[in-house]
């Protein structure tokens, strides 16, 4: 227990003491406030861009659910760009750079390690989603007509949240069984959004670990069984994902 | 304490390792020779079990529990923590039972790092780091320490205080395993050497036996001249292995010969002699006599 903390103590003083918190703290801020503005003054802005009137009719009054919408697409597209840049250096980067070499000669074992980094990095991406799905709902509503009740926004931002830790979790694990984060960083950022844009093309996407966000834009969770079934397939997943880490590490298939 | 036994190691088709053989007892500094990519690092990797290897057996410590020290030849540590901090997170991986504030300070000072340990390891010198990975290694008193290169990438005055540091190591009887090519330093550190020649062990002996064998093992260097093929060839008559590279004659006897009778064989052919020097065999010649087989010392 005592490898696994100073892990994620050791993991958190170089997000921290390096650009990388300034990094996504500023992505998420950036999303959370500067989406809903640039919603909300669409209008003037494409009138200065001298957009015929005709076209500018034919753009919907963004309200709320417009705008938090908005909040959480980019937080799952954007957002999550930035998250998995930003740790990738600790899910991958550190086998690559053989900065594990000493800890693990000195005893630090691979489950600790595998551990650590299924603890602090999946549950840094549902902070980022849901706290800054929050804050995109505290300024969307001074800024917005419409209402949409508090509850159904805290169940929208954590399935959000939840949309990041699935995806930060896949990146962690084929980080760590790669030991190339790079390469894992991009497959997943494109293969995901290629699996979400054909899904929803052809007008399927339910039960989509990769798509939670969407249920999330619907706010009234008409179908909330399915929504259900979705979280539980999305959290088992996770598990998986762990547990697959764990064993293939080992067997020893951890690049150190 | 280190006993193994015909290791064969392999990178696919490559053979890097061919049976090799090495025995360190409890207490000795066992300095490991070999040129670049003769599979040093390979082999302290598989002794500290970060890689598997394909054949032989490895003893350590009687299989009864030891606790290993290991420095890589480029120590990578995190470069946003402090020395102290990257110490405290090398005693949790230790699971280090005694005060860690308190070992921290013994060992930053041992390594003459305590002044710099507030500070981030990304701003350390190249030795500050090599010193920081001592630090790590020494960490739990370890049974067994192994040093891959520690000197290599140091300048002289780093290289010094690394010897120094490994020297004060040396009490309390725990064995020591230290690859170098540089063969200075392992001469002023080792107590037994290993040689590490086309994947083998060529030479293992205690320092001592080889450098007492060394003595015996004189050649002569002389610049002459008037010489020729004819005087070489007589030369050769009384047992001499000469070779001649313009004005530069060396001389080796095979059977046991003073000074003054090889001076007294030149002189009888007539060949003037400019300057006579009496060459003994170091650490160095010794080497590169076992290891001048070595594909990667021919020219080819």
């Amino acid at each position: 227990m005592s490898q696994i903390n100073a892990t994620i103590k050791k993991d958190l003083l170089g997000l921290t003491r390096t650009f990388r918190f300034i990094l996504i703290i500023g992505i998420g801020l950036f999303t959370a406030i500067v989406n809903p503005l640039t919603l909300k003054y669409m209008g003037e802005l494409l009138k200065l861009l001298q957009v015929p009137e005709s076209m500018l009719d034919s753009f919907p009054k963004p309200d709320l659910a417009m705008g938090l919408t908005n909040v959480y697409s980019e937080l799952t597209d954007l957002g999550l760009l930035v998250i998995l840049l930003a740790i990738m250096s600790f899910i991958g980067g550190e086998q690559k750079k053989k900065l594990l070499t000493m800890p693990i000669t000195k005893g630090l074992t691979l489950n600790s390690y595998v551990i650590s980094k299924f603890i602090l990095f999946p549950l840094l991406g549902f902070l980022f989603g849901f706290v800054f799905s929050l804050i995109g709902y505290t300024i969307s509503i001074n800024m917005f007509e419409g209402s949409i009740p508090l509850i159904n926004v805290i169940g929208s931002s954590a399935l959000v949240g939840l949309e990041l830790m699935f995806v930060v979790s896949l990146a962690v694990m084929i980080g760590i069984l790669t030991s190339r984060p790079g390469i894992g960083v991009t497959i997943i950022y494109v293969s995901r959004l290629t699996l979400v844009t054909l899904l929803t093309a052809i007008g399927y996407n339910r039960f989509n670990p990769f798509a939670l966000s969407i249920y999330g834009s619907m706010f009234n969770f008409a179908e909330l069984s399915e929504v259900i079934i979705s979280v539980c397939i999305t959290i088992v997943s996770i598990i998986l994902l762990f547990v697959i880490t764990l064993i293939r590490t080992n067997k020893r298939t951890l690049k150190y | 304490m280190i006993k193994i036994e015909n290791l064969h190691k392999s990178y696919q088709s490559l053979k890097v390792l061919d049976g090799i053989n090495i025995n360190a007892e409890q207490g000795d500094v066992y300095g490991f020779i070999g040129s670049n990519g003769s599979g040093k690092t390979t082999t302290m990797n598989i002794i500290t079990k970060l890689i598997p290897y394909n054949e032989g057996k490895i003893t350590i410590n009687d299989n009864k529990p030891y606790k290993l020290g290991y420095l890589p030849e480029t120590p990578n540590i995190f470069p946003y923590l402090t020395g102290f901090e990257y110490l405290s997170y090398i005693a949790k991986c230790c699971n280090y039972q005694g005060d860690i504030n308190q070992r921290n300070e013994e060992v930053l000072r041992l390594v003459r790092l305590f002044k710099a340990s507030k500070r981030k390891v990304g701003g350390y010198s190249r030795g500050m780091i090599q010193r920081l990975g001592i630090a790590a290694a020494i960490y739990d008193n370890p049974d067994i320490l192994i040093l891959d290169e520690p000197t290599s990438a140091l300048d002289p005055e780093g290289r010094l205080e690394v010897i120094k540091i490994i020297n004060s190591l040396k009490e309390g009887g725990r064995t020591i395993i230290f690859s170098s090519h540089i063969l200075d330093d392992v001469e002023r550190v080792a107590t037994k050497i290993g040689i590490l020649s086309n994947g083998k062990i060529v030479v293992e002996d205690t320092i001592n036996n080889i450098l007492k064998k060394s003595k015996e093992m004189i050649s002569y260097g002389l610049i002459v001249e008037d010489i020729d093929e004819n005087k070489l060839d007589n030369l050769r008559k009384h047992g001499l292995i000469v070779t001649l590279e313009e004005q530069n004659l060396e001389i080796e006897p095979t059977t046991k010969m003073s000074s003054n009778d090889i001076l007294k064989l030149v002189l009888n052919e007539n060949i003037n002699i400019i300057k006579f020097e009496e060459k003994r065999y170091d650490l160095e010649r010794i080497y590169m006599e076992v290891t001048k087989n070595e594909p990667n010392k021919r020219n080819d």
